[in-house]
This record gives structure tokens, sequence and C-alpha cells, in this order.
């Protein structure tokens, strides 16, 4: 029974993560006639690919250094000072990474697009500007968009590392006559820095894989990454070979990246675990308190008010132009996507019967992994940690060019089907599934089991009536954690949805591509809706800091 | 009540072998306590004993009956025994009653019997009016007691107890020791008890099992493993203890020990020892005299002089270290015997309270 359940959960994990992984590998070789090193020879001669590769690094580099000069201080202001308010700023922080950064970039297009935008169009109005002063289409757009999404990496892990500091190191310095910032420089961000720059690696890495602000933002000024590139190389005919050439390299970087934030966050021995229950001395920040929190207000007006109120005025209006004009509102919006569009209406129900399915499946996979490392001497059980935190290291659309390859073929045709997508969502989900229910166990006492074992019950019931109940929280917030982002899903859908397959973000995508913006915010409107109505539950189940333990723990 | 045998059982992790060829049998209804310092293999043995853990090499036996072998491993469920863990391990998500009564349920006894036991063993361990409360609710000693409930209600053949007692404070340990024993001799159910404090292992045991580095190095009477030690080890985690460097003189049962130049002490030499073989003496602090050097006693061959190097005052004895036989021994004398530190004094050493160790 134990073989069986721990066996198959073993099986499906190779199935859904390992399998396409080496399909990856294998088309990346694979030429017409034979094995061949030429789609990588492309890869690295050609300086358009050449060029791809760099702008993708570039993005994600100053992504991460941007996040670092949002998250950290905003860290210190909750962790260490007495700003006001600091239960607003983690319910911002956990709504700007529940945002679908598509959204935002949408929402952004039409606030500062060069020529319609808002924003834009309001300044040059009110200051008598010849040139439009934002353009949005640009590398420094595709940062400031992916930044709001992103930034959570590292205030988290800060966040996390000030808590576990213990105060009386900071106080030791204190009572040596250091001051505030000398304190602070001496012992403080030293203390942090792993965590900084393990937060900064992560963001670097989701950066590279968010397939939608770059499509959005960047083609349109023909600026290629490396999503977009692939994403150019499946119009048909697709091309296999360097499609797989190329989400290698991406799976190179954030490999790399992923190994390299280990290492950092794996030298423990800067951050000491004892200082919990002890009371940070907070610094006052006297007259400072309002430019404090002013800061704070301005990332949630970028990241949350702004692109929130334009997709939501824009979602009632006739002409998005004119929104800020118009006295008019409209229902007709959300009648259209709603109960006109087929197409529309089958993408909420096919996103919401994925998310569902995924989130159960990934949750249920991904505790059995974690019990089999944690609870069992099965030869195998770190490789299978391991291999279910690959995902992480695979872009959405990676996954899918590996997926596809796997899944094409007889005797199991999955692509063209919607189980295809429910395969790419579970291997996307499976690691923050593995962590959370990592989490959840290591808090139970193996002889809470034991005890059950001993007084008579065998495995499973043991494990039932005894270990389930105590992990359920965690195993409910794990699952609803997954169901928000897998609800959004983009960069692995936009390759391997068909007709009749969209999901919502693939159905906003659509309608956006085709210049529907008034329909395309209805549709961003319900997903929000939905989104935030299932944070709040989340948030009622595992507390405010709901992200805290898949994205902390992501790399770690 | 179950009689227990284990032969040349095993366990490695990795290179380390946990628990090295333990050979024990534990009689019915016994007492049974293994004791050594953390990581000497008790616990790894109490494991394997429950099933948790699947032996290496060697057997474990129940009235003849094999529970355990490296082919063949009876799982812990179908082993009618109980087992008190450390944590307790009191399931947070049950109340009181429903920790109890598991066992019975899981048993499927009907419903009315299972009120019925588990009311009587709640009031047998003292937690009577508590079915409702949940393990948060409860004190430390009280989670302890529902937790032997929840191991006796079953009626064990076998109790397995991990260091039950070492998360209470000092006044309950000592009441929860006293009744652990009352509740063993009650029962007679064979109880196995693993420890590191050597006080709880000979305040409640039958016999005890010294374990160091996954061996058994004495199995006896708690009262034989204190004061005739089998080897050096044993002698050193039962407590305080002088090490004297001497040589056999002359073996057999009235033979003597040399220690240094001046005492040459007459004791039972144990078999194994021949004439100008290196011995170790083994004396306790408290089987140490002090006297004045001079006047009665006279110098014989069992005192030493010496003097006083370090005084500890202690309340119901002083500790002293003392420079004598050019070693320091410690010595535990009453507190109305007072020397100052640098004084000279005279040492004698009961020999009938001597053990004599192997020197390897």
């Amino acid at each position: 029974m134990r073989l069986l359940a721990l066996g198959s959960a073993a099986a499906a994990l190779v199935a859904v993560v390992a399998l396409p992984l080496a399909w990856l590998v294998i088309g990346s070789f694979r030429g017409p006639t034979g094995p061949t090193l030429e789609f990588y020879r492309a890869l690295l001669t050609s300086p358009e690919n050449y060029r791809i590769l760099l702008n993708t690094l570039l993005i994600g580099a100053a992504v991460a250094g941007l996040s670092a000069l949002v998250g950290v201080p905003m860290a210190w202001l909750v962790g260490r000072s007495d700003m006001p308010g600091k239960r607003a700023v983690w319910t911002l922080v956990s709504v700007a990474y529940a945002t679908p950064p598509f959204l935002s970039a949408i929402a952004y297009v039409m606030l500062l697009g060069p020529n319609a935008g808002l924003i834009n169009r309001g300044l040059r109005a009110l200051l008598g500007l010849a040139e439009p002063p934002f353009n949005i289409f640009s590398v420094g757009g595709m940062v400031f968009v992916i930044t709001l999404h992103v930034f959570p990496f590292v205030f988290l892990l800060v966040a996390g590392a000030l808590e576990s500091l213990d105060p009386a190191l900071e106080q030791s310095a204190q009572i040596l006559g250091a001051g505030r910032l000398r304190t602070l420089r001496f012992v403080t961000l030293p203390m942090v820095t792993p965590a900084i720059l393990a937060g900064a690696l992560l963001a670097f890495v989701d950066s590279l894989s968010l397939f939608g602000p770059q499509a959005i933002l960047g083609v349109p000024a023909r600026i290629h990454t490396v999503p977009t590139k692939i994403y150019a190389l499946f119009s048909y005919p697709p091309r296999f070979g360097l499609a797989s050439a190329l989400a290698m390299s991406l799976v190179v970087v954030t490999v790399l990246s992923l190994y390299l934030q280990h290492r950092v966050l794996g030298r423990r021995g800067y951050v000491t675990m004892t200082g919990k229950g002890a009371q940070p001395h907070l610094t006052p920040l006297g007259a400072w308190r309002i430019p404090a929190l002013a800061a704070c207000a301005a990332v949630f007006l970028l990241a949350v008010a702004l692109p929130y109120g334009v997709l939501l005025g824009v979602s009632f209006s006739q002409q998005w132009a004119t929104v800020l004009e118009s006295r008019t509102l409209t229902l007709k919006n959300y009648s259209y996507v709603l109960f006109e569009f087929s197409q529309t209406r089958h993408s909420i129900l096919n996103s919401l019967g994925l998310a569902t399915a995924a989130a159960t499946l990934a949750m249920g996979v991904g505790t059995l992994i974690a019990y089999l490392d944690l609870r069992t001497a099965f030869v195998g059980r770190r490789a299978l940690d391991y291999l279910s935190l690959v995902p992480l290291g695979l872009p959405g659309i990676v996954l899918s060019v590996g997926l596809i390859q796997a899944w094409i073929r007889p005797p199991l045709v999955l692509y063209g089907t919607i189980w295809i997508l429910l395969v790419a969502y579970v291997a996307r989900f499976v690691p923050f599934a593995v962590r959370s229910a990592n989490t959840a166990i290591r808090q139970v006492d193996p002889a809470l089991e034991e005890a059950a074992r001993i007084a008579g019950a065998p495995w499973l019931a043991a494990v039932w009536r005894v270990t389930v109940p105590l992990i359920r929280q965690g195993m409910l917030s794990g699952w609803l954690l997954i169901f928000i982002p897998a609800l959004r899903e983009l960069s692995a859908s936009v390759l391997l949805f068909t007709s009749g397959t969209e999901t919502i973000a693939v159905a906003i995508f659509q309608l956006y591509e085709e210049g529907y913006f008034e329909a395309t915010c209805a549709l961003a409107v319900l997903t929000l809706g939905l989104t935030l109505a299932v944070l709040a539950v989340a948030r009622r189940v595992a507390g405010p800091r709901v992200w805290e333990t898949p994205l902390q723990r992501a790399g770690g | 009540m179950a009689s227990i045998s284990l032969q040349g059982l095993t366990k490695r992790f990795g290179p380390v072998a946990a628990v090295d060829g333990v050979e024990l049998e534990i009689h019915h209804g016994e007492f049974v306590t293994l004791l050594g310092p953390s990581g000497c293999g008790k616990t790894t043995t109490l494991r394997l004993l429950a099933g948790f853990l699947t032996p290496d090499a060697g057997r474990i036996l129940v009235d003849g009956e094999l529970y355990s072998s490296r082919e063949r491993c009876l799982p812990p469920e179908r082993r009618q025994m109980g087992m008190v863990f450390q944590s307790y391990a009191v399931w947070p998500h049950r109340t009181v009653f429903e920790n109890v009564a598991f066992g019975l349920q899981v048993r499927k006894r009907p419903a009315v019997e299972v009120r019925e036991r588990v009311g009587a063993i709640l009031k047998l361990v003292g937690l009577q009016g508590l079915d409702d409360r949940y393990a948060a609710q409860l004190s430390g000693g009280q989670q302890q007691r529902v937790a032997l409930a929840r191991s006796l209600v079953v009626e064990p053949r076998i109790l397995l107890l991990d260091e039950p007692l070492s998360n209470l404070d000092a006044k309950l340990r000592e009441r929860m020791r006293v009744e652990l024993k009352q509740l063993q001799r009650r029962t007679g159910i064979t109880f196995v008890y693993v420890t590191h404090d050597q006080a709880e292992a000979m305040a409640l045991s039958d016999r005890v099992a010294v374990f160091r580095d996954g061996r058994v190095h004495q199995y006896a009477a708690p009262r034989e493993v204190y004061e005739r030690p089998a080897d050096k080890v044993v002698a050193d985690f039962m407590g305080l203890v002088n090490f004297l460097d001497g040589v056999v003189e002359s073996p057999g049962p009235a033979g003597r020990v040399r220690v240094g130049s001046a005492a040459a002490l007459a004791l039972d030499v144990p078999p194994w020892a021949k004439a100008g073989d290196r011995v170790w003496l083994a004396i306790r602090p408290e089987d140490l005299y002090l006297g004045p050097t001079a006047g009665p006693p006279s110098p014989g061959p069992d005192l030493f002089t010496g003097s006083v190097c370090e005084r500890t005052y202690l309340g119901n004895f002083i500790d002293y270290h003392v420079e004598a036989a050019g070693v320091l021994l410690r010595v535990q004398a009453h507190h109305a015997v007072v020397f100052e530190v640098g004084a000279a004094v005279s040492v004698r050493v009961d020999p009938d309270r001597c053990a004599v160790i192997r020197q390897e």
C-alpha cells in the first residue's frame, strides 16, 4: 500500500518533469537526418540570437537590481522601524505578487503608451510637451512592469532574514557605542546580504520566464527575448530544433542562478535562528515616517492602484481612449465576454477546471514526495526531491517546448487536448506543492504517526487519521497558492492551447492582440476579482504572509 | 507479559553501526532499562523493538516468535506493544478521550467497552474528568499520563518507553518515577525503558543494560552495575569514580593489589587477573575516608597520605580533591569532616568497595 502510493507519486513526477526535460535535450540535438549540433551553432553564431539572449539577461539583471532597491528598504521599514501600516505593506506585497504580470503590462500600455497612453496624453496637455514623456514599449518599460511583479521575492526573503536575526547581535553593537547607521552597516546589512542576493536571484530567474510582459511590451518595439523568440519559432511551420536549443540556453541560465541562490542561502551560519521571540529594537523614524510611508504608498500606486484602476475603468467604458472624458458607463463588455463570445466563456471554464485539477494533483503528488523525503528511508528520495524542484528552473514556455515534443507522437497523443495543459500546470507548480507540504510535514512530530502505528493502526490509517489532519491547513494553503497562478497561467499555455482549449490568459492575450481593449479589460477584471477572492481565502487560511512558504523556500 | 530475546542485533546507518551485535534476554514482567549517553544506540534498539526499523543483522524474538530479522519484520501495528515517546506524541487534534480510545477503535471494540476501558485507564493514571480536553490545554505531566494511558489501554504485552520523563521538571519526574514503578508491578507488563539518566535507571529497573557505541557493556541488576562495573566505560557512566592504577601481587579470592609504592590492598581479585597484571581499581568518592595524618587508625596497607587541593561545600556532603598516591582523588566526606585546603590528610580505602577492572 505504502509502496504503491509513494511509487505512483514518484512515477507521476518523472512523467511530468523528467520526460519533457529529456525531450527538450533530445530535440535540441535532433536534425532532420540525425544528431546535429547545428541548432547550437545557429544559437551561438547568429548575431540576432546572440542579441536576444543578451536582451533577456539584461532585462533580468536590471529587474533584479531594481527589485532589491524596492524590496530591501521596504523589508527594513517593516522589520526594524516604527513605520505605521505594516499590515498594509504585507497586503500590498501579496497582492502585487498575485497580480498577473501580463495584466499589469496591458494596463501600462493604456497608461504609458507613447501615443494614446492616458498619462502621456495628460502630461503632454498639462506641460505642453511636443513628445510623449514615457514610452512603455521599451526595455525600461519591461523592467518597470516586471519589477512590480517580482520585487516581493526580495522583500519576503529579507523580511524573513531580519525576523530570524537575533536582535542581541545588533544590540551588542549598540551597547559598544555604535550608532544606528553604523549598526545597520556593520551588523544588520551584512547579516541579511545572503537573503538580498537570494531574493534578487529569484527575481532574476522569474523575470526571464515572464512571457506576457515581454510579448506585450517588447515585441511591438522589435525587442525580442528568448521566450518571445521561442513563441515566434512555433508559428507554422514549427522549428523544434532551434526552439529547443534556445530553451536550453534559458534552462542553463536559470539552473545556474538557482544553484547560486542555493549556495548563497546554504551558508546558513549567516542567519542565526535563535532570535525568535526576542523583540528587536525598532528604529524611531520621527519626521521620516511620512516619506517612508509615502514611498510605500507610491509602490502601491504603481503596482496596484494604477493598473487596477485603469483596467476597471476601461472595462466599463465604450471606448478605452476616452475613458476619462466619458460620462457613461456600460456593462456591454462584460456581457460580451461572459455571454456573447463563446471563446472567452469556455476559456473561463477551462481555466477554472484546469486550476482546480492542477492544484489538487500537484498537491497530492507534492505531499507524497515530501512525505517520501522526510519520513522514509526510500533510496532515491533525495533525487525525487531535487527533481520536484527542477521546474523552478524551467520557464513555462521552455517546459512547453519539451512537452509538445514528448506528447505529440503516438502511442499517447496529448498535444491538442486539454490534458497537455494539465500536465504542464502540474509540472510547473509541483515545486510549490512540495515546498508547502514539506513545511507542513516538518512541523508534525514523526512520533505522532508512530504512536498510531504502535497503537495498532496500519500505515495508511495512521497517515489518514493523524498526519493528514495535522497538515491539512498547510495543504489547503498550498492548494490555494497553486490555484492562483494556475488560473492565469500564460507562458506555458500560449504554446499548448489549441482551438477549444483556450485558457483565460490565452483569451485575454488574443483579445488584446486583436485590439479589443475594452473586452480585454472586462475579462481582466473578472480574473483579478477571482484572484483576489482566492487570495483573501488563502490569507484567511495561512495568515497575511501567504507567499512566504512557497517563495522563500522556492530555491531552498 | 512477554519475554524478549535480542540476538546479535545490528543496525547500520551508512558506515556507522548504531547498534552493533546486541544480545539481551528480557524476562516476563521484567523492568529493563537501556542506559547510555546520547548516540549510544539505546533509542535505535528501542525502535528496532517497536518495528520502526528493520535490523541489518540479528533477530528479535518475543516469546520465542520471530518479530524482526533482516528478511522479515512484523509491522509495528501487529506487535501488541505500547510505546511512550519522549515528546509524548499526544495527537493535538484529538481530545484526551479520543487519544486514549484510538487503539481500541482500531481493534474495533464496541463503543460501550471503549468508554468503559478508557474511563478505567484514565482513572488509573489520575486523569478522570479531563476526557474532553485537547493536548494544548494539558500540562507536561498530564500529557505524559495521556501517553501512558493511551499505550496501556490496549493491554500491551510489552511497553516501550523512550526517555518519558526527560521533559518533566525535577519534582514531577521523581513522582512519575514512583508511579511508573508501581504501575509496572501492578500490571505485570514487560517494560523496556530508555534513558540517559543513571539515577533514573537505578531507581526503576530490575536490570540495566549499559550501552556505549552500539554495544552492551554490562547487563545486570542496578546494584551490581554500580558496585561491580564490568569495565571503565560502565564505571565512568554510573557516576563519579576514582581509578587507581594497580598491579596484581597475588591473584585469587584472597589476593593483593599494589597501588603506588605505599599500599597493597587485600581484596577479591577476579579470576581473569594474573600476578603482575596491571589493573584499575575503581572506587566511588563516597567510599573513601579522610582522616588526620597523625593518630589512629595507624598507617596501614590501605592508607595513603596526601594533601587537600580543593574543597567544595555541597550541604549534605563536602567534595574534596585530594592529591594522594600520585593521583588526584575525589572524596565525598560527611559534612562534619572538615579540612582546610593545603592540609595534610590520610585517605583510607575500603578494599571491599573496590572493583577490579581490566586495563586495556
